[in-house]
């Protein structure tokens, strides 16, 4: 027999073992390009890099994008029929980090709505 | 022996090809090996010699032929012209004392028309109540702060009309606000915008486009303008048609100014008339008095327009390419088209870009005597010194002769033909009648033109990636797996591609992929491609065939053989042969000796000739050459 329930919404997947501060600034990046989401924070379990923790999200979203954001401030897009973390949507921790995440959050919706993705400027 | 080994070279504006073969002594030609080098140089100076030799080392190999065994080596005697392109816009959009500013980013907030008096945001809690007021945010502020400062001054009975925001946060600050409002973001220099002025924005809801803003008579009844001011501010109406969103400031001092640019005149000369003509008439008009006034021996600009800059620059050029005096250049043909290109609106905010028409000029000039006997000398010398102990140096002769020659190896051909050689820098023509009589013609403006079109059209401002997108076939890459090619076709990849062309429209190589900076869509770019392929090409094709052709009938041409390296593009032949057709000729790109396809004519036919003066008089061949030496020079001089 079906089990009865609510759909899954779809939404991209954060998983983050980070600061709040980008939390908030990769939800804005959804946000404006209009993208709903949803984030899971993580304390420390066994995966908590951000590539690990977005090859996790992406596999729990139903648009199957989602994002992971290291303890140590490093940002990682995953798009789960990638095979291996993709160069320009993996993002180093660092000065800045709050742009960077703002892009990564456009990048994800981005991915989803498909437009091209935006460019960290060096 | 009785064999010998030649070796025919063609020495063009950007590739030198060589061909192999061996010719016995009843003159039977058998090819052995070919190759294809770029230009050292300018065609017809000592330059060449490097390309020359090159070619020549790399088709005895192919051919497997010791360079100490080669007798001949054959040169074509070079069509002295060279060509230069200029472009200019013809009209300007200029914004003074920040007027109107048509902005489109592709996240504007909310939706609606809010009229109001711009108001600095640290300036809000001042406002007194029912006020209409539009904010001005620069991008210092967080959308946070700015959604909750919005909404205490409504709370307060501020009529908060719209928004205007630095940052990318209109969506972020229209979702957070209690009453909604059109917001427009991405605004580059707020600093730019004039606080205290009335002011409209406009969003419209997504898929559909502002109507408000882009209609002259709606931009008259919010500012209360009269038949005069109305008229005025109808070019801004018109930028602003088709976007998604907009802000339009009134101060009262400024205007926007939809200006010609004095473009100046052309002076065509002629050899029997000469005209006058204005550049800003276009290109119709233009091309139409170089038809009348030909065969044209000078251009001159209008000194102080830009056309007298444009004609000046094209001149200055060639003075250094060809190394003659500034007044031994004659302009010999010219090309006009026009064309828009995307300008930056001076004066603007936030990088607003507007349509201007501009014109492109290529201009063709021929140059004095070429040193081809020089260049001869040298190759030999240079080949000898490359093992070639026993090479003679041979100017084989005329290349327009040489190209038909070798395009009548194309099976199918027959006299009368005409070859069209499609370069990079000039149209080419060449006609041999049923008499064996042949007449040639050289125009301006070819591939190089072509991508200067894309390039400025597009706005890419990188030559290089529109002459992709020229010899290219377009892609959009619709997932990091697959892309659409424009035909429709999928075409899917193993490894995911890379980020910078994901969703981009691509021009698709055979083992690159460049994609395309530009916000344009793969139709456009696409039709930007082949109306600027038309306009050179196709135009060119008539031009050339209106010159050669037996009194200028078109229908006495029987065929039409297409060479040269733009030849070879997947679409310009068939633009052609289309453009041919009602005139009952035969087009399509030349197979030069059945497999060279469009390369190699001149090469071919250089030996060729030489094959069948062998033929004609059975003697050795020592002596051959230096006849055939004696008579290509005579025929060059």
């Amino acid at each position: 027999m079906l089990e009865g329930g609510q759909p899954q919404k779809p939404v991209i997947s954060i998983f983050s073992c980070g600061d709040t501060a980008l939390e908030r600034e990769v939800l804005a990046g959804i946000e404006e390009e209009g993208v709903p989401s949803s984030i899971d924070r993580r304390g420390g379990e066994t995966h908590s890099d951000a590539y690990s923790l977005a090859v996790e999200a992406s596999r729990f979203s139903p648009l199957d994008v989602g994002i992971g954001i290291g303890r140590s401030g490093e940002i990682c897009v995953h798009y789960e029929k990638f095979t291996t973390a993709i160069d320009g949507l993996s993002y180093a921790a660092g000065d800045g980090n709050r742009v960077i995440a703002r892009i990564a959050g456009h990048n994800a919706a981005r991915l989803v709505i498909g437009i091209p993705l935006r460019k960290v400027r060096s | 022996m009785t064999n010998v080994s030649v070796v025919g070279v063609d020495i063009g504006n950007s590739t030198t090809e060589a061909s192999v073969a061996s010719i016995d002594s009843a003159g039977t030609v058998s090819y052995r090996g070919v190759a294809l080098t770029r230009t050292t140089g300018i065609k017809g100076t000592v330059k060449n010699v490097e390309g020359v030799v090159k070619s020549v080392m790399w088709a005895l190999d192919d051919a497997g032929i010791s360079p100490a065994d080669l007798d001949v080596i054959l040169l074509n005697e070079a069509t002295p012209v060279i060509s230069g392109l200029a472009m200019e816009t013809i009209t300007e959009t200029i914004v003074t004392e920040s007027t109107m500013i048509g902005h489109n980013p592709r996240t504007p907030g909310g939706k609606g028309l809010g009229v109001g008096t711009i108001t600095d945001f640290e300036s809000l809690p001042e406002v007194g109540p029912g006020e209409p007021v539009l904010v001005l945010v620069p991008h210092i502020f967080d959308f946070d702060h700015v959604a909750q400062q919005i909404n205490t001054a409504v709370l307060r009975g501020v009529n908060v009309t719209g928004a205007i925001l630095g940052n990318d946060d209109a969506v972020l600050v229209a979702n957070r606000l209690s009453v909604p409002i059109p917001i427009i973001d991405e605004v580059g220099r707020v600093d730019a915008v004039p606080v205290g002025m009335l002011a409209a924005v406009e969003v419209a809801a997504p898929g559909q486009s502002i109507r408000t803003l882009s209609n002259a008579y709606g931009l008259a009844t919010i500012f209360g303008l009269d038949p005069e001011q109305t008229r005025v501010v109808s070019p801004v109406a018109r930028a602003l048609t088709g976007n998604r969103s907009a802000v339009v400031v009134r101060t009262p001092s400024g205007d926007v100014e939809d200006r010609t640019i004095p473009a100046g005149s052309l002076d065509l000369v002629g050899a029997k008339r000469s005209a006058v003509v204005d550049v800003s008439r276009g290109a119709v008009e233009i091309m139409a008095e170089v038809e009348r006034v030909s065969p044209l021996v000078d251009v001159h600009g209008e000194a102080g327009t830009n056309t007298g800059g444009m004609i000046s620059g094209v001149r200055q050029g060639m003075a250094e390419l060809s190394g003659h005096d500034l007044d031994d250049v004659r302009i010999q043909d010219l090309l006009a088209i026009d064309t828009h290109v995307p300008q930056e609106v001076r004066g603007g905010v936030a990088g607003e870009v507007t349509q201007e028409n501009a014109v492109a000029l290529a201009a063709m000039v021929r140059t004095k005597e070429s040193g081809m006997k020089a260049v001869a000398e040298a190759v030999e010398s240079a080949l000898r010194a490359q093992g070639a102990t026993k090479v003679t140096a041979i100017v084989g002769g005329v290349e327009a002769e040489m190209a038909v020659l070798g395009a009548l190896t194309t099976p199918g051909t027959d006299k009368p033909l005409v070859v069209l050689d499609l370069g990079g820098g000039s149209t080419d023509a060449a006609v041999r009648g049923i008499d064996d009589k042949t007449d040639a013609t050289h125009l301006a403006g070819a591939g190089d033109l072509v991508n200067k079109l894309i390039d400025a059209e597009l706005g890419l401002d990188n030559l290089e990636l529109a002459e992709e997108v020229k010899r290219c076939p377009l892609g959009k890459a619709e997932s990091f797996f697959h892309v659409r090619l424009e035909n429709g076709a999928v075409k899917f990849f193993d490894k995911p591609l890379p980020s910078t062309t994901y969703a981009r429209v691509v021009a698709l190589g055979e083992d690159s992929m460049n994609p395309i900076p530009t916000r344009h869509s793969l139709e456009r770019i696409r039709n930007v491609r082949r109306t600027a392929k038309e306009r050179v090409f196709v135009v060119n094709a008539l031009r050339a065939l209106r010159a050669v052709a037996p009194a200028g009938d078109l229908r006495r041409i029987g065929f039409v053989v297409l060479l040269g390296g733009c030849a070879l593009d997947f679409e310009i032949p068939e633009m052609i042969a289309d453009a041919l057709a009602p005139y009952g000729i035969v087009a399509g790109t030349g197979n030069v000796r059945g497999t060279e396809g469009p390369r190699n004519a001149v090469a071919s036919g250089l030996v060729a000739s030489y094959a069948a003066r062998v033929a004609a008089d059975h003697k050795p061949n020592e002596s051959a050459a230096v006849r055939i030496m004696n008579e290509g020079v005579a025929a060059g001089a």
